[in-house]
């Protein structure tokens, strides 16, 4: 008999597809109201230390323990819960970052920590109370981003590490599943910032590489050295991941799918990212495709275009994606409720403490850095370079009073070809900026959301597109930073289309660097309040 | 306190400032809860030991800061000749024989610049000692201790270097602690008396990170016995690093036996246990 009256106290109804586990009948539990007011039967799907899932003939319900009594063999013994978490996905992710920081999140709360490692693919780690009781296991597999997704959507992950942004059909698989929409800003964070970078010996004479060539150097298209800024005369010697590898399919994704090429065979190949860092640092003829947080001894390439515009894979530039070939490190999480710990540490990882380990492991983190026009030498020349055209003196002139006593931020916000939508990342940053907003880290400032376009097209076009997409970024950040108190700071959105572009217009990945909404503050003396004050 | 600097306090702590946060946290971790259990039982000062027969003998525990950061201690313990004596410092752990002599000398390297060191010996005593050692506070390290089987051996591949090579400090090519104060490289400790049942034994691997004249990434792996009776072996042992931005607090590491015979991988590393010491020299 299954009987359900009123009782929305202990009900947190959360309707969804049921999953699948094992021999239904030893799950069969019956949950009763303490005050006798409801009972329910059904197969018992999960316990997170407060709450029972259990399949009922309503569907899925997720019950608050504080207000039942549980009989039935399944029950949990409430007093000795161990919450189990099951993190897959992404090695770039999973080997060092993830490890680092649970091992500081335990630090931080006298946890003691143990690490068994199952073998080259996994381990768990089981945290311990001070009285000694088992608090929790988090289990790791290390495998790819796209497999990391795939438990998450097949339920066999609680948290799914990814180096790149869910695809559209990703997210669609996740919805049809329900797990959620995974890119929603509620269950997917960016957690760390690292970066591919083409590396060479430290010795090497090539001072930059453009995307281009170096796509066809990994494909043995351009075999030497004399073509790549280079000795002329001596051969390029190409080192690689694994092929199986999530970083090594990415990096060939990301750099020679678009110029329909593959590596070249001649590649020698290695286990990891440090291990082709370390064979590239030991040859001065070298060159590879390795992950900035791995690079060890080698030394990173510059990107730079047609117009001799560089852009290096320096702090800065990763941390607000100026530097095109980012990877930002994205946990995606589905749309039920993690256990406590669980949803503890996704909250540690905001903190200073954790941005501390971040950098300590040799990523970029996501604290938030200023950088005063008068640091920014390198970008004003470009902008005067690649003035004349359709870009006048005046227009520079009025873009450096705009800006005059400011400071750019490090976050930026970025859009897709033609879209007016914020990427994944960029609505990272206008999480993390809007909390620095309710917190008062600006009071007494103004933020400008400064638009730029690539060059393509009308400059008056592209005034108009960069001035949307100022306006979109700025909307973004006023939603969710909430009601503005009387010292909050003025939010004011500025364009200037093609005026100050950081990469050269004549690749796409050119034109997408210089697609962005940068963010600068300015203190506004409390005299003067006016948009025009200096 | 800033957040996540709670690695130096625990250091601090278990190096028995607080015997009795000691006590409790250690007692949480189980292989470091002995030394610290002991520290906090009523004192025992060093003091006149009578044995069961026999004159009666003097305990004493000396410390004195050497090169590199380290500290010489030298245990005298006549009437424990023969009996195992456990140094502690920090979260660090060996054990030594004492010898025939009575007397056991070890060099530890400092994790503090106020280091202090205890011996817990057979007979349930333990001995406190300190040492100022300035230099301390510009090291970074790394440790694994074990305490049963082969446990897991340090390597330190400095500057890009190559196994086998120069630059690659291990137990077989340790360099020494003089050998820091250049600020070129690290060193490597190996403490513990080999063959102890039950005794701790760790290797420590050193680096002069503050007074560095040399840029670069030194790499850090921890070797899986190779070969011998250890092959048909779990592996366990405890992993601590000590740094800038690190937490400073021990891992319990356990992995399944590394296989003997052909699915064997002697001398395996396991590299991603310890972060990359990143190195910014003058």
């Amino acid at each position: 008999m299954r009987r359900l009256r009123t009782c929305a106290a202990v009900l947190a109804a959360l309707f969804s597809a049921p999953l699948a586990a094992g021999s239904a009948a030893a799950q069969e539990v019956t949950l009763s109201a303490r005050d006798g007011g409801l009972t329910l039967e059904g197969r018992l799907l999960g316990f997170d230390g407060e709450f029972y899932r259990i399949d009922t003939v309503y569907g899925e319900l997720t019950v608050d323990a504080a207000g039942v009594l549980c009989q039935g063999a399944a029950c949990p013994d409430l007093g000795s819960f161990v919450a189990e978490v099951t993190i897959s996905g992404a090695a770039a992710m999973g080997e060092v970052l993830m490890p680092a920081l649970i091992e500081a999140f335990a630090a931080q709360r006298g946890l003691g920590v143990t690490r068994a490692i199952r073998d080259a693919l996994g381990f768990t780690y089981t945290l311990t109370e001070a009285g000694g009781r088992t608090l929790a296991r988090i289990d790791f597999r290390l495998t790819t981003t796209e497999e990391g997704i795939a438990d998450l959507v097949a339920a066999e992950a609680d948290l799914a590490m990814a180096s790149r942004e869910a695809s559209p059909a990703e997210v669609a698989l996740g919805r049809e599943a329900g797990i959620g929409t995974l890119s929603a800003p509620s269950q997917s964070r960016v957690v760390a910032f690292d970066a591919y970078v083409a590396a060479v010996a430290p010795d090497n004479p090539a001072a930059v590489i453009t995307p281009e060539a170096l796509a066809r150097a990994l494909s043995g298209e351009l075999r030497d050295w004399g073509d790549l800024g280079g000795a002329a005369g001596e051969p390029v010697r190409l080192h690689a991941m694994a092929a199986d590898l999530g970083v090594q399919r990415e990096i060939e994704a990301l750099l020679l799918a678009p110029a329909g090429l593959s590596l070249s065979p001649a590649a020698i190949r290695h286990a990891d990212a440090a291990a082709v860092a370390d064979a590239v640092a030991a040859d001065p003829l070298a060159l590879g495709v390795t992950l900035a947080s791995a690079l060890g001894g080698a030394r990173a390439l510059p990107l730079t275009g047609g117009c001799g515009f560089l852009l290096r894979p320096d702090e800065a530039a990763v941390r607000s994606e100026d530097y095109p070939l980012v990877a930002p490190m994205f946990l995606y999480a589905p749309a039920r409720r993690l256990p406590a710990v669980a949803r503890d540490f996704l909250s540690f990882l905001a903190t200073p403490a954790a941005q501390r380990v971040i950098r300590r492991a040799g990523f970029t983190d996501l604290g938030t850095r200023r950088l005063p026009l008068s640091a920014q030498g390198e970008r004003l020349a470009n902008a005067i370079l690649a003035a004349g055209g359709e870009t006048a003196l005046e227009d520079l002139q009025g873009m450096v009073r705009a800006l005059a006593g400011a400071e750019r931020l490090s976050h930026t916000f970025r859009f897709r070809p033609g879209a007016a939508g914020l990427d994944a990342s960029s609505r990272g940053s206008a999480i993390r900026l809007s909390e620095a907003i309710e917190a008062g880290v600006y009071d007494g400032h103004e933020i400008l959301f400064v638009g730029f376009s690539d060059g393509e097209g009308s400059a008056a076009a592209n005034l108009r597109i960069s001035r949307i997409r100022a306006e979109t970024a700025m909307a973004a950040v006023r939603a969710l930073a909430g009601a503005a108190g009387d010292d909050r700071p003025a939010l004011r959105a500025l364009a200037f289309g093609e005026a100050l572009p950081m990469a050269c217009d004549d690749s796409d990945w050119g034109r997408s660097v210089n697609r962005r909404v940068e963010v600068w503050v300015r203190p506004v003396p409390r005299t003067s309040r006016s948009p025009a004050a200096p | 306190m800033r957040p996540g600097s709670l690695g130096p306090l625990l250091g601090v702590l278990l190096a028995g400032v607080l015997p009795a946060a000691v006590a409790a946290w250690a007692e949480a971790h189980d292989g470091l809860g002995r030394a610290a259990a002991a520290l906090a039982a009523p004192a025992a000062a060093p003091a006149a030991v009578r044995p069961a027969a026999g004159p009666p003998c003097a305990l004493a525990l000396g410390a004195e800061a050497g090169p590199g950061a380290t500290v010489r201690l030298r245990l005298e313990a006549p009437c424990l000749a023969g009996q195992p004596a456990t140094i502690r410092h920090g979260a660090l752990a060996a054990t030594y024989l004492v010898p025939a002599s009575g007397i056991a000398e070890a060099v530890f390297p400092a994790f503090a610049t106020d280091a202090a060191y205890t011996a817990e010996l057979a007979d349930g005593r333990t001995l406190l000692t300190r040492a100022a050692v300035p230099g301390a506070a510009g090291y970074e390290h790394v440790a694994s201790m074990w305490s049963r089987g082969a446990g897991l051996s340090v390597h330190a591949f400095e500057f890009g270097a190559p196994p086998g090579s120069e630059g690659h400090v291990r137990a077989e090519a340790p360099r020494s602690p003089a050998a820091s104060d250049g600020g070129l490289g690290g060193y490597l400790l190996a403490l513990g008396t080999p063959g102890l049942a039950g005794g701790w034994r760790a290797e420590v691997y050193s680096f002069p990170a503050a007074a560095a004249r040399r840029s670069g990434t030194v790499r850090i792996g921890f070797g899986l016995p190779a070969g011998g009776e250890a092959c048909a072996a779990p592996v366990e042992a405890v992993t601590l690093q000590l740094g800038e931005g690190l937490p400073g607090a021990p891992v319990r590491v356990s992995l399944p036996a590394p296989g003997c015979g052909a699915a064997a991988r002697p001398g395996g590393m396991l590299k991603n246990l310890a972060r990359d010491l990143k190195i910014a020299g003058d």
